[in-house]
């Protein structure tokens, strides 16, 4: 039942929405497509839906090829991020829009819609028209609606974006338990990394009109490929290589000479002297004390380095290197020196992106 | 206004959309542009084959120097009077605490209710050299010439203008306007930095209307103008008067040039510009000013006295004895010794009617097909819709004549039908409707056909329980649209009309042309009453249902 | 498919139900063009209506010129089947004649020969003279002399005070010109005119407007026909019927069975009954100048001012002469006169 999709490929006049774009999707699983607006991950959802017509590519659901199925034929269940409800049907019509459509019988319908609006815990508001209801409940009425044909995978573009955080944290454990209890192969399209963190199975980062990785997301985090998934997935400071941190051997991904290395601010420790070769020396720009969590950026001279100048690095640059911290650390202040030891086992080597 | 079609495999859908798309292309083929090319052939048309004798004969002759002076002399004197007049109103209803500011706006609207030439009948009522005023103040001036109708243009262009200011100057951001008091301008400051340039755009696309329907009406210049000749005046006079088609259809095309670019000018100044109001604007609030609001009151009550008057007096003058010698009241101008009687209204209230439908139809469905299917004939097919704008009435009607009146054409059948001048209505004003439905039609998120084509709507099933039903009272707008410009329109039907197809317009033009005064004021009359109880109808339907919000008069 | 929509198609089948039957022709319909005056044509008609109650007539009434102008232009497709009280010097334009089929409607023998085609394609019943129709109250509020003829007009007092009908829509404003260049002559004709024109107001398109305009006190002179003037005076406007001294221009009212009629029966019948007795009668309630015999001048006529014997009062107009010229003399007038 695995969604695959080969060479997906989508122009729109001279830009590339989807560059040659090959996904897996298996069965029953939680896909977050994530990235920055403009990435393309709108258009694959929409590729998908068959809402848009790729320019070429293969697409097949099952091994049955879904190329030339429309829409109205694929059996999917799409939630928009506008929710698009009916407004001028009540809620109860707007659920039973898709049975109608597969001509279900009257009895089934009605039986159906009220099972729908139960799971949503919206059965009072039946009757009720779209705009009397509020974002969040629109949002769950949406959902019903989608998934009262029984569809085959369901897919949501920006589910939550226009609700406000707390409703939103709300619905984000309702669609993930729904989607677990039905068993439904999901697919979600959001900017915001930490939704697709906490919800999904597999995240599918995209830029550009390209997937830069796709993996569980506590592999990407810990694993990233490349520079983009590092510093979009939580953050990561990015130094090049070369710079006296040490680098964890045979593991740089296409082989060769690393050229840029990520370290997460978390793994970084501040100590007060240098002590071993392997600490970098600095001085203290900035201190933000978030609680309990203490966030302390140093400036580094970075000029024990060769030259990337196509990287951007030269001799003699600064350097900023944020380092997080638990604890408040009340002895740490602007303008004291500062130096950074990086333990070798928390250094990725990235791709160049 | 995304694609959810699959041309790669020619299923029902595809070809659905393919019929649809010929639908609209083929009638605005042959009701537009087919006309169009005859009146360009028979313009080179001259005995000794084709030419360009036509236009030597008419271009360079002293007297169409004298009418193309006439005609923009007239037509540029009424627009630059008219825009500003008709935007110190707008600016009064929109942006001052006036009193019964709905009454004053439907003031303002009423010369749309009547035949354009009613106003010119008023004139002649109130300041012809026997009309009321010379005769009460026993002065003798006359009206006729170039003053009646400038005059008389403007009562008739004042509402269109009037509607577009108002819509301009209904929106503003408060934002502005607390700012640049905060900064110390004062009023005139803030209107000569603020308001003004914000209408920039509307006082551009007025002036362009204003200008496209003066230069093009023969109307009020019949009527109120003397032996002062326009171009307008000139087309009807070659054509009816002097069987002269080719001469006729020569001035009507030095006619559509200055219309073209004037439509294209304003099209072009449409697309430029982009909404003022952001998602963060607020809205205007207005505060009471004592003098201010008295001032515009005043100008408010003036401009709507005027328009009263005019009217009222061709209502009064349709119910006395004998204008201007016995003013007791009688109905005997209502037994009209016209061909076929009242007969024209009927018709016209039946072409009425057959536009409205027909109308609705062709502009939604054009609407529907070019925002909704992305298809390579997208671009062309807007284009179609709004030609028609680009073509005086006159014009089109005379290509009518000359392409449908053929025997042995497939559609002479048409020719002397009532649904050949519906049909007319129909594309002359096939721009305006087609604007107002594609409007609406952006405003429906292609979001709600994309969800019901994913939950497994055919496209007949989202256009039938989608699209219509959010759609259906902009549709009747334009029905109301479509039945109220056929019923007052001239200048498009009057080569169409025949024996069994008189309409009431061109009745009261027979009966003004002929001189019976108080029977054309009583047709006229006639009509605004139909207009006024359809309009009215519409609006208690659209009540009852509870969709106030939609405009009726456009 | 939505109800709207079924609707919606449902509305435009019985739309198109109502229209079909409008479009084919039927037998007892036929359609008739005249210049006749609206209300003269509506009273032949109700007369016409009484005798062949099952003859439909599609009646379009236009203006001497302006109908010529339409039938020309529908030459290749003509929808009429009777031209019916139209000026006889319009009526002789060979592109005219060309669509005229020779019919000889029973009781033709009534017609003098003189108002008739040699070859029948035509014949005049009636016919209509010039008379200026002149508002008193305005004369008396502006001082001015009663006109008693043409020279009078050229008194500078009434300069903007007459209105004259456009020679070249209407067959009333045709007739006066021609009817003045017959009189006096195309030299001296032309230089009248040209002096006229310094009084003349405007130039009407139609030839009753001119009484009508000077009936409402909009000017005190307009220049039309006879029978407008004593109707207007019998409406109960302040005016005199003034016929000009010099002679009065007339023009007789032709009719003619088209060729091209597609009901050539029902034509004829209609034909016919423009001789029958019950149609004179009519004629001479409403027109000036009627050629076949068999009635009197109605009391109000002789009470607007119409002499008895109007043969007397009428210029002898040499209606082969106004034919020919037609052309000429319109684009000399357009090039001269008009504005």
């Amino acid at each position: 039942m695995a969604l695959e999709l080969r060479q997906i490929t989508k122009r729109f006049g001279r830009i590339k929405a989807l560059d040659d774009v090959s996904i897996t999707i298996e069965n029953g699983a939680l896909v977050c497509f994530l990235g920055p607006s403009g990435c393309g991950k709108t258009t694959l959802l929409r590729v998908i839906a068959g809402l848009e017509r790729p320019d070429s590519g293969d697409m097949r659901l099952a091994g049955r090829n879904l190329f030339s199925v429309p829409a109205r034929k694929r059996n999917f269940g799409v939630v928009f991020q506008s929710y698009s409800l009916f407004p001028n049907m009540t809620i109860a019509a707007n659920v039973a829009y898709g049975l109608e459509c597969r001509q279900w019988r009257k009895k089934d319908i009605v039986q159906r819609v009220e099972e729908m609006l139960e799971m949503v815990h919206l059965k009072d508001q039946a009757e009720k028209f779209p705009h009397q209801l509020s974002g969040g409940q629109q949002q769950r009425i949406a959902l019903a609606r989608a998934l009262a044909p029984k569809p085959e995978m369901l897919l949501l573009d920006e589910p939550l974006s226009a609700l406000d955080a707390k409703v939103r944290e709300e619905l984000r454990g309702e669609i993930r338990l729904l989607q677990q209890h039905l068993g439904i192969t999901t697919i979600m399209v959001t900017h915001d990394q930490e939704e697709a963190l906490t919800m999904a199975d597999i995240i599918v980062v995209m830029q550009n009109g390209r997937v830069m990785q796709s993996g569980p997301p506590m592999i990407l985090y810990q694993q990233p490929e490349n520079r983009f998934v590092a510093e979009f997935l939580g953050r990561m400071n990015v130094v090049p290589a070369g710079l006296g941190v040490p680098v964890p051997i045979g593991t740089h991904p296409t082989g060769g000479q690393p050229r840029i290395l990520g370290i997460r601010p978390e793994d970084i420790r501040l100590v007060s002297d240098q002590k071993k070769n392997g600490h970098l020396a600095g001085v203290i720009d900035q201190v933000t004390r978030l609680g309990n969590l203490t966030r302390v950026t140093v400036r580094v001279q970075a000029n024990n380095t060769g030259c990337h100048p196509d990287e951007g690095w030269c001799n003699g640059e600064t350097l900023r290197i944020v380092a997080e911290m638990q604890g408040v650390h009340e002895d740490l202040r602007v303008g004291m020196p500062g130096f950074i030891d990086i333990p070798f086992q928390s250094v990725r080597v990235l791709e160049w992106q | 206004m995304r694609s959810f079609g699959w041309p790669r495999s020619l299923h029902g859908e595809t070809l659905f959309k393919v019929l649809l798309a010929t639908v609209i292309a083929v009638p605005l083929v042959v009701f537009v542009l087919y006309p169009l090319i005859h009146i360009l052939g028979r313009s080179f048309q001259t005995p000794e084959g084709l030419g360009l004798a036509n236009y030597a004969a008419v271009l360079g002759t002293e007297r169409f120097l004298r009418l193309v002076y006439n005609s923009f002399a007239v037509t540029l004197t009424t627009t630059v009077v008219t825009v500003v007049l008709a935007y110190v109103f707008a600016y009064a209803v929109q942006r001052t605490c006036l009193p019964l500011k709905n009454l004053l706006r439907l003031i303002a609207l009423v010369p749309l209710f009547a035949p354009s030439l009613v106003q010119a009948q008023g004139l002649v009522l109130l300041l012809g050299r026997n009309g009321l005023v010379n005769r009460t103040l026993g002065t003798d001036f006359s009206i006729y010439g170039f003053w009646g109708i400038v005059i008389a243009s403007i009562l008739y262009v004042f509402p269109y203008a009037f509607l577009i200011f108002s819509a301009a100057l209904a929106t503003a951001d408060n934002r502005l306007y607390e700012s640049s008091r905060i900064l110390g301008a004062n009023r005139l400051r803030t209107f000569l930095t603020v308001t003004l340039p914000s209408s920039r755009f509307a006082l551009i696309a007025a002036s362009f209307v204003v200008f496209t329907l003066v230069i093009t009406d023969f109307g009020n210049p019949m009527v109120v103008g003397g032996d002062y000749s326009v171009l307008a005046t000139e087309v009807y006079n070659q054509v009816i008067g002097q069987a002269n088609f080719e001469l006729g259809t020569v001035i009507g095309m030095v006619l559509l040039l200055p219309v073209a670019l004037a439509v294209a000018g304003e099209k072009w100044v449409h697309q430029r510009e982009y909404a003022q109001i952001s998602a963060g604007s607020l809205p205007l609030q207005l505060r009471p000013d004592r003098l201010r609001d008295t001032v515009f009151t005043v100008y408010a009550l003036l401009i709507c006295a005027v328009i009263l008057m005019v009217v009222g007096v061709v209502i009064f003058a349709s119910f006395t004895h004998l204008w201007p010698y016995h003013m007791g009241f009688s109905l005997r101008h209502y037994a009209f010794d016209v061909q076929n009687g009242i007969q024209p209204l009927w018709n016209s209230v039946y072409i009425g009617l057959m536009a409205a439908g027909i109308g609705v139809a062709a502009t939604g469905l054009a609407a529907y097909v070019i925002e909704k299917f992305a298809t390579l004939v997208r671009a062309p097919l807007s284009f179609l819709c709004i030609v028609p704008a680009a073509v005086p009435g006159m014009v089109l009607g005379l290509g009518y004549v000359l392409a449908f009146n053929k025997p042995d054409t497939p559609l002479s059948f048409l020719y002397g039908s009532l649904l050949l001048i519906a049909l007319c209505n129909v594309y002359y004003y096939h721009a305006q409707g087609f604007l107002i439905a594609s409007t609406s039609m952006k405003q429906i998120s292609s979001s709600f056909d994309e969800a019901s084509a994913t939950l497994g709507a055919s496209l007949l099933r989202t256009m039938g329980k989608i699209t219509l039903p959010l759609m259906w009272p902009t549709l009747v707008g334009i029905a109301v649209f479509f039945f109220m410009r056929s019923m007052v329109t001239l200048s498009a039907v009057i080569f169409l009309i025949t024996p069994s197809t008189q309409v009431a317009a061109v009745s009261v033009l027979m009966l003004e042309d002929r001189g019976a005064v108080n029977q054309a004021a009583a047709f006229s009359v006639c009509i605004m009453a139909v207009v006024i109880i359809a309009l009215l109808m519409a609006r208690i339907i659209l009540n009852v249902l509870g969709f106030r919000h939609v405009t009726l008069i456009r | 498919m939505s109800i709207a929509l079924c609707r919606k198609i449902l509305l435009h089948l019985v739309v198109l139900a109502v229209l079909l039957p409008c479009v084919a022709a039927r037998a007892n319909e036929i359609t008739v063009y005249t210049s006749y005056e609206e209300d003269e044509a509506a009273a032949f008609l109700a007369a016409m209506q009484r005798d062949l109650p099952d003859l439909k007539v599609h009646l379009l009434r236009l203006s001497t010129g302006d109908l010529h102008a339409r039938m020309l232009a529908e030459a290749a497709n003509p929808r009429h089947d009777v031209i019916w009280g139209w000026a006889v010097t319009n009526m002789v334009d060979p592109r005219i004649l060309d669509m005229l089929e020779p019919y000889q409607p029973k009781g033709i023998d009534k017609v003098p020969a003189r108002f008739r085609a040699d070859d029948d394609r035509w014949f005049a019943t009636t016919g209509y003279m010039a008379a200026f129709c002149v508002n008193n109250e305005v004369l008396s509020r502006k001082n001015l002399p009663m006109p008693s003829s043409w020279e009078d007009l050229l008194n500078p007092a009434f300069k903007g005070e007459v209105v004259m009908p456009n020679p070249a829509s209407s067959g009333t404003g045709y007739l006066q010109i021609a009817s003045i260049l017959q009189m006096k002559g195309e030299e001296q004709g032309w230089e009248y005119l040209q002096q006229l024109d310094n009084n003349i107001a405007q130039y009407i398109k139609s030839g009753s407007r001119p009484c009508n305009s000077a009936s409402a006190g909009e000017f005190a002179v307009g220049a039309s026909f006879a029978l407008r003037a004593i109707k207007n005076i019998q409406e109960g406007y302040p005016i005199t019927m003034v016929i000009p001294a010099e002679g009065a221009g007339n023009e007789l009212e032709a009719t003619g069975l088209m060729k091209s009629s597609r009901n050539k029966e029902a034509a004829k019948r209609f034909i016919d009954w423009t001789l029958s007795d019950a149609a004179v009668k009519e004629y001479y309630i409403w027109k000036e100048i009627v050629t076949v015999s068999g009635g009197t001048m109605p009391e109000s006529f002789r009470q607007a001012g119409l002499p008895e014997d109007i043969g007397s009062v009428m210029v002898d107009m040499d209606f082969s002469w106004s034919a020919a010229n037609r052309d000429r003399i319109l684009q000399q007038w357009q090039q001269k006169l008009e504005r």
